[in-house]
């Protein structure tokens, strides 16, 4: 079955009013078992921060509590190998690349997991890295 | 006293909206306006969790319930999501 990893901005734009057909049509798929779903849980932490910036955090509670018990997706966890890669990642680009950036990069290339970003990470992701990395675009 | 103190801060001080008793079976009764607030039926489902030292209840919605419940629009939620990434990346660059 086909690995995905999805980032905070695929998130985001599905906990919008107005969520896009693509995204919606990925998350239908989760939803039926059609492809094996990744996400770190840090991604969980930045969805609850947005959503609690507009809607409060009894509304954030909810929505993140409800996201988890709809759709199986695996909640990755840091481990050794995966530290020293995002790392090493963070050291290189700093600049561009957040923590959960590196992490979120450094599990898809492992687990040659396709990553399913926004066009907002992909801008950041530096050109010798984006070669290995398999993705897939959605826009705003 | 207390109602003073409590419009001074309401971080530190809320008042009680409600107040039930646990029957011999551990059973409560949500109150009326609670379950109207959040759209809590019979037949809902509801999940407890210990966060923060207190016991939050969260009503399950369907999907379709979800969908509904988000109410950012895209383009603000993507004026959130830069702005956020924006002061993390600051953060984390001036901490080095």
């Amino acid at each position: 079955m086909k690995k995905i990893c999805l980032d905070s901005g695929v998130l985001g734009i599905y906990f919008s009013k107005d969520r896009t057909a693509e995204v919606k049509a990925i998350m239908d798929e989760i939803k039926a078992g059609k492809v094996s779903a990744y996400m770190l849980k840090h991604v969980l932490i930045e969805a609850y921060f947005h959503i609690c910036k507009n809607q409060g955090v009894t509304e954030a509670t909810t929505q993140i509590t409800n996201f988890q018990s709809q759709y199986p997706i695996n909640l990755v966890d840091l481990d050794d190998p995966l530290i020293l890669h995002a790392g090493k990642l963070k050291c290189q680009h700093a600049q561009f690349l957040s923590y959960i950036d590196c992490i979120t990069i450094a599990f898809s290339l492992r687990e040659n997991a396709e990553l399913h970003t926004t066009e907002k990470l992909l801008k950041q992701i530096p050109h010798n890295t984006l070669q290995r990395l398999r993705f897939v675009k959605y826009n705003w | 006293m207390l109602n003073a103190l409590a419009r001074s801060n309401d971080m530190m001080y809320m008042e009680p909206k409600a107040s039930v008793i646990v029957n011999n079976r551990g059973m409560v009764t949500i109150p009326k306006n609670i379950r109207e607030r959040f759209n809590i039926h019979e037949g809902t489902r509801v999940v407890f969790m210990e966060i923060d030292g207190a016991i939050e209840v969260i009503p399950v919605r369907t999907v379709e319930e979800m969908e509904a419940a988000c109410t950012i629009p895209r383009a603000r939620m993507s004026t959130i999501i830069d702005d956020d990434r924006e002061q993390e990346l600051k953060l984390e660059n001036d901490e080095a």
